[in-house]
């Protein structure tokens, strides 16, 4: 009995791949040679996708071929086209983050600029405006403390700076008057 | 004297200098030696194959030259160990590795790619010694076969590629694509598979 007649079954689609593809066990292609079956099945699969192959071998040869002729024939002339390796892309990816945080960055320190500059402006005008009152306000708390300075001294020396001038005369003037209403 | 093979692969030009019987390593070294033959022997092969295994003719162009170009510039490292066939093909396959690496960064430029004309492919049937009913069926074959391998996954594709149009056994292709025999057969027989469905699906 030779190892063939094992076989039994028909060959599976696989078996018969590999036999086309040139890798078929002794066993198998012996079982091809003396079944029918399968020789007609590996047949019909075999012509049909050899004319297909033959015909799309032939033309897309004759089309390479033509296309070829059209493409310059001196390659050294030829720039080789530049490989985007993972590293590079990686370095581009961290470049770009790089550049996205800079860029939020001197965003964010323009905005806090902008931001400042509006509260600066902001203040000092409530200052300007606040200002005259503290002035006048300071003015009457000086002209009060020389007033009693003055009341203290009795000398009416403050009134050299006309600024107190008004104050002397409120300050000096009362008594005479109040004694001789009381007197009226 | 036979020029012995240390010093073939390691002073290939002096091999020929010298006249001395060259081996087919010999051959396929001085093959690279001069671009011109290069681009005569290979690259309309080369360019099929790119074409048909990326679906992009303009890329493919491209990337033939590149290969090309490389092959040349890196002839001292070809070792000889394969045919300069296998070498061109595997350089290929990485370049189409790298550019479709790429290509899933650069997702604005899909909209670019063009595909193959079937019907351009299917025009280069040679018309003589065949009626124009002879000619119509050859040129379904092509687009039918075409439509075919669109289906197929990039490996698939590449590997059926390989076998069935450049003849290449499946040594070569498991050295052209960096990749376990087994891993091959595999990619080949699920091409098959899909073939055969389609092709009794059609017919």
């Amino acid at each position: 009995m030779t190892p063939h007649n094992l076989h039994v079954s028909h060959l599976s689609e696989d078996e018969l791949d590999e036999v086309l593809l040139g890798i078929a066990s002794p066993e198998v292609s012996a079982h091809l040679a003396d079944c029918p079956p399968c020789t007609v099945r590996f047949t019909i699969f075999q012509t049909e996708l050899r004319a297909q192959m033959a015909a799309f071998n032939q033309a897309s040869l004759a089309w390479s071929e033509a296309r070829s002729n059209t493409i310059s024939r001196d390659i050294r002339q030829h720039k080789a086209t530049p490989r985007l390796t993972l590293p590079a892309l990686w370095s581009a990816a961290a470049a770009l983050i790089l550049a996205a945080t800079f860029a939020l960055h001197t965003s964010f320190q323009h905005t806090a600029g902008l931001l400042d500059a509006a509260n600066s402006s902001a203040i000092n005008s409530s200052t300007e405006a606040v200002h005259p009152q503290h002035d006048q306000h300071e003015l009457a708390s000086d002209n009060a403390m020389m007033a009693a300075i003055e009341s203290e001294t009795g000398t009416p020396q403050a009134a050299q700076f006309g600024i107190f001038q008004n104050t002397i005369a409120s300050v000096s003037a009362p008594p005479t008057d109040a004694t001789a209403q009381v007197r009226d | 004297m036979i020029c012995g093979e240390n010093t073939l692969r390691t002073y290939p030009s002096a091999c020929i200098a010298l006249e001395w019987p060259l081996g087919t390593e010999g051959r396929a070294i001085s093959e690279l030696d001069d671009i011109d033959l290069l681009v005569k022997t290979y690259r309309a092969r080369l360019l099929r194959f790119v074409t048909f295994s990326t679906g992009d003719p303009d890329l493919a162009e491209t990337i033939t030259q590149d290969c090309l170009l490389k092959a040349y510039n890196a002839r001292a490292s070809f070792r000889g160990d394969s045919s300069v066939n296998t070498w061109l093909t595997s350089i290929a396959v990485n370049l189409i590795r790298d550019n479709q690496r790429t290509q899933k960064f650069k997702f604005w430029k899909q909209a670019k790619a063009t595909a193959v004309d079937v019907t351009d492919v299917a025009s280069f049937i040679a018309t003589d010694h065949s009626s124009q009913e002879q000619q119509l069926i050859a040129k379904e074959q092509v687009a039918r076969l075409s439509g075919i391998m669109k289906t197929l996954s990039q490996n698939q594709r590449t590997v059926f590629l390989m076998k069935f149009f450049d003849e290449m056994d499946l040594t070569a292709i498991s050295k052209a694509m960096g990749m376990p025999i087994n891993t091959v057969k595999t990619h080949l027989h699920r091409a098959l598979k899909a073939v055969r469905s389609q092709l009794g699906a059609q017919s």
